[in-house]
């Protein structure tokens, strides 16, 4: 069965080029807009991997992300943060708060799938 | 010594025992005679000759042994009595005898030494190195010789008693026989070596005496003859330089030589010593002066035997006497030649010594002055005072005191006399020196009147200096005061003060005033064509003092009309100016007898003139200074005003600044998120993820795709300097592998590279450490140049050349593209400037790319440039340090 990915993003177009890319590699996909939202969803609905943009109205990735680090039933699931290259300090600040990675902003479509694969990959053997 | 009187007793009875032996013989042959007569009568005819022969041959016999044993005795008793020590051993060395002389010497007795080995009773050594001694006994039996023994020998006692010995071993043999044993014979000579060396103690003190002695002492032959001196000296020159060495005068000058063989004789033939003092004859230089002193020698009879000369250089003595001689002749004569009066006097002031000029003054001669009390010179009134003075000056030392001194005429003149205390044979004297103060005294009392008068003007001037009326806005005011203060200084009836008008001609008067009435007056006018002369003086500058005003050429023209009616004798005019230029006179008017003004009224007057002329220009001044005082207040609230907008304008542009950066933070935000939508869509649409593509919507979708990339470049880029200008951009140090950062560069850029077919170098310096910066940043700086660097070449290639300095790493990044032109270097680093303005056509980029680098390399504290020639490449360069660099502070850079 193919792993299940929470995608936090409040851009929809953003949101629909991320679900096309991993849904059409298999990935099962369920989707928040920010980061109340998701854990909202993840409580409901365990995902495998947490995919999440990091400004977002409301709630946002860093926030989001050192609540979810609080829960233990997340405690395997990777967190990967979607930054933007020209933000520095993002990314840092990203992996200190919880996040296993992050993938960087604009999506590269070429390599998306795969970075993805890699970090479901380094947490499958622990789960 | 017991024994030896035995033997003899031994020998005394030796006959007597024969005498009975003879007569039992005789006996005995008598009673066998009676027995059988005929046999006994030839028995005795036979027996009788032999015995008496016997007899006779005993006889002898005893005789010879008596002779020897007192020849022995005798030997003995004169071996005892002598003062040497004499030891006597048998052939074996044995002690046989010893004398008293031995007993001392050894300190043992004769007994107890004798059968002893020499050795064992005496010891002999070596006075100085206490070596021990052969007595030579041994030697001289073995060599039959007899052995003096060496000097300087110490025999040591028993009881350590030392003594110093001479002596011998001598040998006991008679000739023909072997040796019948040794004698020792030591002499005591201790008292004699002590005597003797005292005596050579003796002698070298003597020697060292007459050696240092400064004095030479010499012995002479009654006739003269030398026959000891005590050192070489100048008085006698050695034989080599001596005139005549057989006459003991000739070193002496010629003329002093009578005078000193004349001393000799009355030496000789007095008996008396003669002292006399005269002159030698120096090898090189001038005679020298010599004392002797000549005294004459007897021998144990009392006839003259020598004559003992002590002599002495007294050259320096002579010549500091003659020295003191010129002294005391100088200061004599300086003190004759006085022009005032000196004296010395006693503690009973008796006038011991005086100079020429004190009998001059006192009118006293001589003779009267030496019985004269000292006072006697000095007016009654002011004796008393003189003798407390003399008291003082004995008692401190000095003293000093204006007096007069009285001519026996009476008639007095003033002194100042100071005293000093000095001494004459012993006695404390008073030596007084007097200076004539008489033209002094006038001189001081002129002085005085003048030193008032100034006092009286100079604190005129220097009240009105502080008046405050001086300084005041009533010019009107000032005027009267300086005429007030003027009559009053001066002392004149009248002071006035007027101003000269050019366009009239004329002086017009700005204040009179009558000092006897008390009155000011304004208003009189004075025309030139009047007095001439008087405006021509006053234009000469200088103060005019008209001590005859109605005679005087310069005031002349005023006497009908104006002195005589008014009395005035004398005018003291000063003329006033100011910045060079007359502007008018002060005057002051004298009436009564006429006066002369001195010098120092004249430089009142012409101060007085100063002080109108100060009083004019600080009014004038302060005109001035207030009129400046306005202008500088309106200036100031001017500048405040100006100030204050300028500080509002500061804070609003502040606030522009930071709405700027948060409008580009927020606007970078919104325009990359749909941007990465359209990137992230053109590369699915590229790769075919949604579909089939024909070629043509391949080349386009790729032109999209790249345009909106470079739209995100360019939006990453203001958003970085817009970071980097307002300060908020942050410096992450960490440990910086550069082959790494280069190697990434290298991979970014591979693909552009192969497209273009460029060759691509890097030369990095192998082991090279991790250096601490920030890693993003030189990445972004060496990626950017790098990219530069491919964009702008077609043919060649890139080198990226990392170089190690003591400070710094340099990265190079060289190219062979299109390169710079010289002019446009200026512009390279700024912002919006691609080199050419129609290249930005041609070759993508944002144009923020170097201004970013040169920000960055700056934030990480190091420098850029770059060298190029257009048309064949460009070689840009960094540096960052190889320490870390804390770099907090927002880099404003001057571009």
């Amino acid at each position: 069965m193919k792993a299940k990915i929470l995608l936090v993003e409040d851009n929809d177009q953003n949101r629909y080029l991320a679900t096309f890319l991993l849904e059409r590699a298999g990935y099962e996909v369920i989707h928040a807009k920010n980061g109340r939202d998701a854990l909202a969803l993840a409580d409901s609905q365990p995902p495998d991997l947490i995919l999440m943009d990091i400004q977002m109205p409301e709630m946002d990735g860093y926030e989001a992300a050192q609540i979810l680090r609080m829960k233990p039933k997340f405690e395997q699931v990777p967190l990967v943060a979607v930054t933007s290259y020209a933000m520095p300090g993002d990314q840092d600040r990203a992996l200190r708060l919880g996040f296993a990675g992050y993938v960087e902003k604009p999506i590269a479509t070429d390599t998306f799938v795969a970075e993805i694969e890699a970090f479901l990959q380094s947490a499958r053997p622990n789960s | 010594m017991k024994s030896e009187f035995s033997r003899r007793a031994r020998y005394r009875r030796l006959p007597v025992l024969m005498l009975l032996l003879t007569v039992a013989i005789l006996v005995a042959l008598g009673s066998a005679l009676i027995d059988r007569p005929p046999a006994a009568g030839v028995a005795a005819l036979i027996v009788a000759p032999l015995l008496a022969s016997m007899w006779a041959c005993i006889l002898a016999l005893r005789r010879e042994l008596i002779r020897v044993t007192e020849s022995r005795a005798h030997l003995a008793a004169s071996v005892r009595s002598f003062d040497a020590a004499v030891f006597t051993t048998d052939p074996a060395g044995k002690i046989v005898s010893m004398n008293r002389g031995a007993e001392e010497i050894s300190g043992m007795t004769e007994e107890n030494a004798q059968g002893h080995a020499l050795v064992e009773v005496l010891k002999l050594c070596d006075a100085a190195t206490k070596a021990p001694v052969d007595p030579g006994l041994a030697q001289a039996l073995a060599s039959r010789k007899n052995v003096k023994l060496p000097r300087n020998i110490v025999a040591q006692a028993r009881d350590g008693t030392e003594r110093i010995v001479e002596g011998a071993a001598v040998l006991i043999e008679v000739a023909g026989h072997a040796p019948s044993g040794a004698v020792l014979v030591l002499r005591d000579i201790t008292e004699q070596t002590l005597a003797e060396s005292a005596l050579r103690a003796s002698q070298e003190l003597f020697h060292r005496i007459t050696e240092n002695v400064s004095d030479t002492i010499s012995v002479h032959e009654l006739d003269g003859a030398r026959v000891f001196q005590s050192r070489t000296s100048e008085f006698f020159p050695t034989q080599a330089d001596g005139p005549d060495p057989k006459d003991p005068f000739s070193h002496i000058v010629g003329e002093d030589r009578e005078a000193v063989i004349a001393a000799f004789d009355r030496v000789v033939r007095t008996g008396q010593p003669q002292r006399i003092e005269y002159r030698v004859h120096c090898t090189g230089q001038a005679p020298i002066v010599a004392e002797s002193v000549g005294t004459l020698i007897r021998d144990i009879h009392g006839s003259p035997e020598k004559v003992l000369v002590v002599s002495r250089n007294i050259t320096e003595q002579i010549e500091a006497r003659e020295r003191l001689r010129r002294e005391k002749e100088f200061s004599e004569s300086v003190l004759k030649g006085l022009p005032g009066v000196f004296f010395v006097c006693d503690a009973s002031r008796h006038i011991l010594r005086w100079n020429r000029n004190f009998e001059i003054v006192t009118g006293y001669s001589a003779e009267e002055l030496a019985r004269t009390d000292l006072l006697q010179i000095f007016p009654l009134e002011e004796r008393a005072r003189i003798e407390a003075r003399l008291h003082r000056c004995f008692s401190d030392g000095k003293a000093d005191i204006e007096t007069h001194v009285r001519h026996r005429n009476g008639r007095s003149t003033a002194y100042y006399i100071t005293g000093l205390r000095s001494e004459e044979n012993a006695q404390p004297t008073v030596l007084g020196i007097g200076i004539d103060i008489h033209a002094r005294r006038l001189a001081e009392e002129s002085v005085r009147a003048t030193s008032r008068r100034l006092e009286r003007q100079i604190q005129a001037l220097s009240e009105q200096a502080r008046n405050p009326a001086l300084r005041g806005d009533d010019l009107g005011l000032a005027y009267r005061t300086i005429t007030e203060v003027a009559s009053q200084t001066l002392g004149v009836s009248r002071a006035s003060i007027w101003f000269y008008d050019g366009g009239r001609n004329a002086i017009l008067c700005a204040d009179l005033y009558d000092h006897p009435r008390g009155i000011h007056e304004t208003g009189a006018e004075i025309n030139r064509a009047d007095c001439p002369r008087y405006f021509d003086a006053l234009e000469e500058g200088r103060v005019i003092p008209a001590h005859y005003a109605r005679n005087d050429p310069r005031t002349r023209d005023f006497a009908e009309s104006y002195l005589k009616p008014l009395g005035i004798t004398s005018m003291l005019d000063a003329p006033i100016r100011s910045e060079g230029r007359l502007i008018g006179v002060i005057c002051h008017e004298h009436t009564g007898s006429p006066r002369e003004w001195t010098l120092d009224e004249q430089s009142f007057a012409g101060s007085m003139a100063d002080l109108v002329a100060l009083s004019l220009e600080v009014s004038q001044r302060r005109e001035a200074q207030s009129a400046l005082v306005r202008a500088n207040e309106q200036l100031e609230w001017k500048v405040a005003e100006r100030t204050r907008e300028l500080s509002q304008a500061n804070e609003r542009l502040q606030e522009l600044d930071r709405l700027k950066s948060e409008f580009l933070a927020t606007m970078s935000h919104e325009l990359r998120t749909p941007l990465n939508s359209i990137i992230g869509f053109t590369g699915i649409l590229r790769q075919q993820l949604a579909g089939p593509l024909n070629d043509e919507q391949q080349k386009q979708l790729g032109m999209v795709h790249f345009s909106a990339r470079h739209l995100l470049a360019l939006i990453n880029d203001l958003l970085d300097l817009s970071r980097i200008e307002s300060g908020k951009m942050e410096v992450h140090l960490e440990p910086t592998p550069i082959a790494e950062v280069v190697h990434e560069v290298a991979e970014s850029l591979r693909p552009t590279i192969d497209r273009k077919k460029l060759t691509f170098e890097t030369r990095v310096p192998p082991g090279l450490s991790a250096v601490p910066t920030d890693r993003k940043k030189l990445f972004q700086i060496l990626l950017n140049l790098a990219n530069n660097a491919v964009k702008f070449t077609e043919e060649g290639g890139v080198t990226i050349d990392v170089r190690t300095m003591p400070e710094f790493f340099c990265f190079y990044v060289i190219d062979t593209g299109i390169g710079i032109k010289p002019d446009q270097f200026a512009n390279l680093f700024q912002a919006f400037r691609q080199v050419d303005g129609s290249a930005r056509r041609v070759f993508e980029g944002t144009g923020l790319g170097l201004y970013l680098c040169k920000k960055l390399v700056t934030l990480l504290g190091g420098s850029i440039g770059v060298e190029s020639e257009f048309g064949a490449g460009s070689r840009f360069f960094f540096t960052i340090p190889r320490k870390a660099f804390h770099s907090l502070q927002p880099p404003h850079s001057p571009s």
